[in-house]
């Protein structure tokens, strides 16, 4: 609950700042919460596979509307995620010279606060409510500070996904309007329903639609690489780092539950979707010239194979997902910091007129390796881990599936060697030295990402603790 | 009827007011007055209903329908010296034509005889195309008030024909008599009735404007002063939608499917026609409009098969599209230095940089409006819908692609507002005086109260 409060707070007490005390305030507020967070953290019983923290009130109660949250042991990666991202942000929008600095900063305390809320929920309807709250600040982010052709950019993107949580909101309304006065909003309720085949399949492909176009998987991606190009760096990091994460939270939470009662074939539809998303983005990624949109596409390639992971209903799966949407969080905002930080000094994005790089900032080169390693998923990162789950899951769901996607490894391979090969080395673009050093907002920055990166990578069961008790009672609600 | 007499002599006042110089004082008189009968009606509520001679009946959903006009007229005259200002020497006509107003929507929601329907109407009407065409130095307003004035005229020869007709038929005004009648009735009811049950109907849709009636209303609205437009967005369509589902609810034994045919009809082709040629518009005043007739759209949605809830849902809606729509008028009013301007998107460029709070506030209206949550709009759409549901699949299917195209116009006035840059030299001055800022307090605080306790005013 207070997880969510607070960042109102400080998005209205940033928001009367200006400049400076704007920042430190946003700043302050975001290490408090993540100190909650770590709060929370502790009091978690690990063994315990009940929801924790469960409160419950009445909202609205005529349309079924209750304010119930509750976290278990995946929404609780997901919060850390959030909290840890929602900071390093904050942190990374330091150095910006960005107008009206203190709206920017209340919009992502305004997001990070519905972000929990979207994680917390165990209400469909507050759900649904928290998931549409969190578009408004995206908004306005890329909107305002956004680059070229922005407003065309940021209407198709909002027009999109809108339509799509329609779909979602449109299927939990059927479910309430069919049950006999049985809230079925109430993740308790939602997950005992009986409904027939026909009803559960037609229900699966709403939600699989709303999460999907969010996420976003192959032919429902069209809004991603514009929109993750044209916004402002902590917009993306804010739309790849956590909000896509909220698309396969949902498919998790209230999709898996519809999918006990309906044929597999559904499932290996969605599927094939997902893998020929890895590739069918993977190509595309090795082909791009703008490092962001490189970024943007890898990071398609990347969700499908979660998403498919996800979907072989193994725990494996499962878990590989979970550990992976924390890791691809963390390395994608790295991987972005680095191009902002790039942008910042070369004004430009194109890889062509980069180069050498690594000549004038050494430590930013290893940091950059670091992040970029763990997204290439080397062993002793954090993508390892993950991938090798999710691999694993796939491959004992599908032998040609699994060899299919393992591609990924190899095409993630190829196209961030090419970005770090024609940024950071060979001959130099510009002449003279025009690479300042970084600044101490951005050592931190990746150098917190890096040490994260390391982290994990070696003991990913720190990650894979928390959320095992839940995938399996997720597991044996699916069966 | 305390409440009813003394909006009655407030008028009165006003009107003598203004003559004996009590200009300055009105505007507060007005408000102070608006509240004392808010006061009455909230002390009279639960009280039982107070009958006058089967003509007019004040029960709690009079109460009730008519606390939200009293509301909405409240704010509206808080900013009435300057939404007037355009012909400041007869600031006492107009707000006593305001007075007016809203007896006759307290007749028409309180009626129990179809004259005392029929006089609530014309009581109602003539002020306004009065107000509609009270900038005499503007084209446009006089135009839009012999508009409205011709077009009103029709509408009401069909009311009276319609009623006429009943009378033929049953021999009676009284509603209850009418009522027992169908009751009782053993053989079917001759087709005068209906008849005369489509003619009122339909002069109902053009009271609320709803398609394909709706042809005067974006001309009114756009000629209109902005302060009249307000008006007619909010405490007319009140006025209208309740004493609308008063009748309905009495005549139900007797409305039959085929009735409610007609009714789905005329909703599903106001959200989609309206939707649509919104999203056309240039002039944000006509926008505006439009938006109207979509919510009337969505109103007539709830009066299909009405049920004991419908009066809550309906009231529930039209709290949170009042207050947002005033708002949004009161923005408008405070942006405006000259009434002849021109209120195209154009006008909101840049607009955030000149006065951040005033285009937050105005992009929550409008999210509102568009029924995005967790704003008020989206639950009473939401409850409208759940209600509708049951009934007709089908209109609630278009009802949401309806306010799925409305996001689109909704959103040009928020996309002008943020993202571009004031590039024509349109200068907008801020009203700097507080009284616009109080109504939109008040306003935006009602919408929060909307957010926190839904159930409580969708049950009062």
């Amino acid at each position: 609950m207070i997880l969510l409060i607070l960042p109102v707070i400080g998005a209205i007490l940033t928001y009367f700042f200006k400049e400076k005390t704007a920042r430190i305030t946003a700043l302050i507020f975001s290490i408090v919460q993540l100190f909650i967070n770590g709060y929370l953290l502790s009091q978690f019983d690990f063994a315990s596979a009940a929801i924790q923290f469960y409160s419950s009130y009445k909202w609205f109660d005529e349309i079924g509307l209750y304010f119930t949250t509750g976290i278990d042991g995946i929404a609780m990666v997901m919060i850390i995620l959030t909290n840890i991202a929602s900071f390093l942000i904050i942190l990374s929008s330091w150095d910006n010279n960005h107008k009206n600095i203190n709206s920017f900063l209340s919009l992502i305390l305004i997001m990070q606060s519905s972000l929990n809320g979207v994680f917390l929920a165990y209400n469909g309807l507050l759900f649904y409510i928290f998931w549409e709250l969190a578009l408004i600040p995206i908004y306005f982010i890329t909107g305002m500070w956004g680059g070229e052709n922005r407003i065309k950019i940021t209407f198709k993107f909002f027009i999109y996904t809108f339509l799509g949580s329609l779909l979602m909101l449109l299927a939990f309304i059927y479910i309430y309007i069919n049950s006999n006065g049985i809230n079925t909003f109430e993740w308790e309720n939602f997950i005992n329903l009986e409904l027939s085949k026909n009803e559960s399949t037609i229900l699966l492909w709403a939600f699989f639609i709303a999460f999907a176009v969010k996420m976003p998987i192959f032919p429902f991606h069209t809004w991603q690489p514009d929109t993750y190009s044209v916004a402002p760096a902590q917009g993306t990091m804010l739309l790849s780092g956590i909000m896509l994460k909220m698309g396969i939270f949902g498919m998790i939470r209230w999709m898996l539950p519809l999918a006990k009662n309906t044929c597999s074939c559904n499932l290996n539809i969605f599927m094939i979707l997902a893998i020929a998303g890895i590739i069918y983005a993977a190509i595309i990624a090795i082909m791009q010239n703008d490092i962001k949109r490189v970024i943007a596409w890898s990071s398609i390639s990347h969700v499908g194979l979660i998403a498919a992971g996800i979907l072989t209903l193994s725990k494996n799966g499962i878990q590989g997902g979970i550990l992976q949407m924390f890791n691809h969080g963390i390395n994608i905002i790295g991987l972005f910091m680095a191009a902002e930080i790039i942008e910042r000094r070369l004004n430009t994005r194109s890889l062509k007129e980069m180069g050498g790089l690594a000549l004038y900032a050494k430590g930013f080169a290893f940091l950059f390796m670091i992040v970029l390693l763990g997204s290439v998923a080397v062993p002793l990162t954090n993508g390892f881990t993950g991938e090798f789950l999710l691999l694993n899951s796939v491959f004992n769901y599908s032998t040609i599936w699994g060899v299919l996607s393992g591609l990924t490894i190899i095409f993630c391979a190829v196209y961030m060697l090419r970005v770090y090969q024609l940024a950071m080395f060979g001959e130099s673009y510009h002449k003279e030295n025009i690479f300042s050093k970084l600044s101490w907002s951005e050592y931190v920055t990746l150098g917190i990402i890096a040490c994260i990166v390391i982290v994990t990578g070696v003991f990913p069961n720190l990650l894979l603790n928390i959320s095992d008790i839940s995938v399996n009672s997720i597991l044996t609600i699916i069966e | 009827m305390k409440t009813l007499i003394l909006l009655f002599i407030s008028g009165i006042f006003s009107m003598f007011g203004g003559i004996f110089g009590l200009k300055k004082i009105l505007p507060a008189f007005t408000v102070i007055a608006l509240f004392t009968s808010l006061g009455y009606l909230i002390y009279d509520y639960n009280y039982g209903p107070e009958n006058l001679g089967y003509m007019l009946i004040f029960d709690n959903f009079s109460f009730k329908f008519m606390a939200i006009a009293i509301i909405s007229a409240i704010l509206i005259s808080i900013i009435s010296a300057k939404g007037f200002s355009y012909k400041p020497d007869s600031v006492g006509d107009m707000l006593a034509l305001l007075f007016f107003v809203l007896c006759g929507v307290y007749c028409m929601l309180s009626f129990n005889n179809l004259l005392m329907l029929f006089l609530g109407i014309e009581i109602l009407s003539i002020p306004l195309y009065v107000l509609a065409g009270s900038n005499i130095k503007s084209l446009k307003s006089n135009e839009a008030s012999l508009k409205y004035f011709i077009m009103g005229a029709f509408a009401t020869g069909f009311l009276l024909f319609g009623i006429a007709l009943i009378y033929g038929a049953t021999r009676s005004f009284n509603l209850n008599d009418i009522r027992s009648m169908s009751e009782t009735a053993t053989t079917n009811f001759p087709g005068l009735l209906y008849t005369g049950l489509l003619l009122i109907t339909l002069s109902f849709a053009f009271k609320i404007s709803a398609v394909p009636f709706h042809f005067w209303s974006p001309d009114v609205y756009e000629g209109s002063p902005t302060i009249v437009t307000s008006i007619m967005a909010t405490i007319v369509k009140i006025g209208a939608v309740g004493a609308f589902l008063r009748l309905i609810i009495y005549l139900s034994p007797m409305l039959n499917n085929d009735w409610y045919l007609i009714l789905s009809i005329i909703s599903a082709l106001t959200i989609v026609v309206s939707n649509i040629i919104a999203v056309m518009q240039k002039d944000f005043k006509r926008m505006m409009a439009y938006s109207s007739i979509s919510h009337i759209g969505y109103l007539l949605l709830a009066l299909i098969n009405p049920n004991t809830e419908t009066s809550g849902v309906l009231s529930f809606y039209l709290v949170s599209y009042s207050v947002a729509t005033i708002a949004i008028f009161v923005i408008l009013m405070m942006i405006n230095k000259e009434h002849n301007e021109s209120n195209d998107f154009e006008v909101f460029n840049g607009f955030s940089k000149k006065s951040p709070i005033l285009s937050l506030i105005l992009s929550i209206c409008l999210l509102s409006l568009a029924g995005i949550p967790p704003f008020p709009g989206f639950f009473a759409k939401y409850s409208i819908f759940k209600q509708a549901l049951g009934n007709n699949l089908w209109l609630v299917i278009i009802a949401i692609c309806g306010s799925a195209i409305s996001i689109y116009y909704y959103f040009r006035a928020i996309t002008a507002m943020y993202f571009y840059n004031d590039s024509k030299n349109i200068n907008i001055e801020i009203d700097k005086n507080y009284s616009g800022y109080i109504s939109i307090t008040i306003a935006i605080l009602l919408m929060v109260l909307i957010c926190i306790l839904p159930s409580y005013f969708l049950n009062i």
